[in-house]
């Protein structure tokens, strides 16, 4: 009888240890909670006012923003999003600063602070080792495809609206060289490459460059590549497309998992082949992507069999929801 | 998360009080000040964000198509 009334009286302990820990480790989830509680309160002072609308603001980004790093990939996003309120600064501090200061307003008009607070972040901390040396059109493309998938993904369909009737359609014109790179995203999007291959070779480009003065050699590699990836975007059923780009500055290649007849009539051997080949032809970067459950459980296969490879190494995998199916890309570095 | 990007932000109720610090309250309220890339008179109600650009202050409005274009000049795009 004694442990039971133990059990008891421990238990709402027990669950607020959890909680907190689960806290501790999800600190976006705590600033969310935070949020909708400030929410609710935000009437008794300015203060608890201004609290609601940051929070709100920096969990779902942030939330966004962890989901975009995955294994040792962290460059695509390094930083999450800290809303700091300025209040008393002098012209001389304003100045020496050097940031920008947007205007927010009451957490009624939460769309619009939460679009230009995306797109500050988008601006400042997307792909960062890498905004110098990728052309600026592509540049620009890959800003708007980011921009829609975080409001998207933050279910900020207010804000998406005005992005795309203030932003996107009066600066993107029809027939244009961005809306063309635009929709390629998009496509690209649809089986899980945009975050899984095209974010991640573009942030390698920085990492391996590092200091490098760039010049129009990187950038023109960057629009071959994305030649590369629209032959990919636009490939139909059926007809193959080489999805590879051998550069000076970019090496990728992409392996894709499109036939479960394939693995069922020859097992993992076509596969591992094709890899062998492209590891002998001097791949650096190699991205196994599928779609579809059957083909993302052979990329699971795939990277179990390679996981004592002297040759490659497992850099990270990331599953994601495409539409009512999921998709996956295997990141596969060469050792040498 | 590790480091974050700080964004720095000024709730419209503590908006005065920063432009009266920064001394550019006068000039906002009585229609000096124009947004940099419209041409748009500035009020309280339309200012939508500051950055310092050469030793000065830049002012745009609310417009999203100005805002766009100020922060691609803040970090002197």
């Amino acid at each position: 009888m004694d442990w039971l009334a133990v059990f008891y009286t421990s238990l709402p302990w027990a669950a607020l240890v959890g909680l907190l820990l689960y806290f501790i480790k999800n600190p976006e989830k705590a600033e969310k909670w935070g949020s909708i509680i400030a929410k609710s309160l935000s009437f008794l002072s300015s203060r608890i006012e201004r609290f609601s609308v940051a929070r709100d603001i920096q969990s779902d980004i942030n939330s966004f923003a962890k989901k975009l790093r995955f294994g040792s990939e962290s460059s695509i996003v390094p930083y999450g999003v800290r809303v700091n309120w300025v209040k008393n600064m002098t012209r001389e501090a304003f100045v020496k600063d050097g940031k920008v200061v947007i205007k927010m307003a009451h957490h009624e008009n939460q769309a619009r602070n939460f679009l230009y607070a995306t797109m500050e972040w988008v601006d400042r901390g997307l792909i960062p080792e890498s905004r110098n040396l990728v052309d600026k059109s592509i540049l620009q493309a890959l800003d708007f495809a980011f921009i829609n998938k975080t409001l998207i993904e933050s279910k900020r369909h207010d804000s998406k609206q005005i992005f795309f009737d203030e932003i996107f359609e009066p600066q993107v014109k029809r027939g244009s060289l961005i809306e063309r790179y635009c929709s390629i995203l998009g496509e690209l999007d649809k089986i899980g490459l945009f975050v899984g291959v095209v974010l991640p070779e573009y942030a390698l480009l920085g990492r391996k460059l590092g200091s490098v003065i760039p010049d129009e050699k990187v950038k023109l590699e960057t629009i071959y590549f994305f030649n590369m990836l629209e032959k990919l975007a636009r490939k139909r059923h059926g007809k193959d497309v080489n999805p590879n780009y051998v550069g000076e500055y970019i090496n990728c290649y992409i392996v894709l998992i499109a036939r479960t007849e394939t693995y069922a009539m020859y097992g993992l051997e076509p596969y591992l082949g094709f890899i062998n080949k492209c590891c002998r032809e001097g791949a650096r970067s190699l991205y196994v992507c599928a779609i579809g459950d059957s083909n993302v459980s052979v990329v699971k296969r795939i990277r179990d069999s390679y996981e004592k490879s002297t040759k490659l190494s497992c850099a990270w995998e990331k599953t994601q929801s495409v539409g009512d199916t999921r998709s996956i890309v295997l990141h596969l570095e060469s050792r040498t | 998360m590790g480091e974050k990007h700080e964004i720095r932000a000024v709730h419209e109720n503590n908006l005065e009080e920063m432009l009266k610090e920064l001394g550019i309250f006068d000039d906002v309220r009585e229609g000096r000040v124009k947004c940099r890339f419209c041409g748009k008179k500035i009020t309280l109600e339309n200012l939508g964000c500051l950055y310092p650009k050469n030793n000065d202050i830049s002012i745009c409005c609310s417009d999203s198509k100005c805002f766009v274009q100020a922060i691609q000049d803040s970090r002197g795009a």
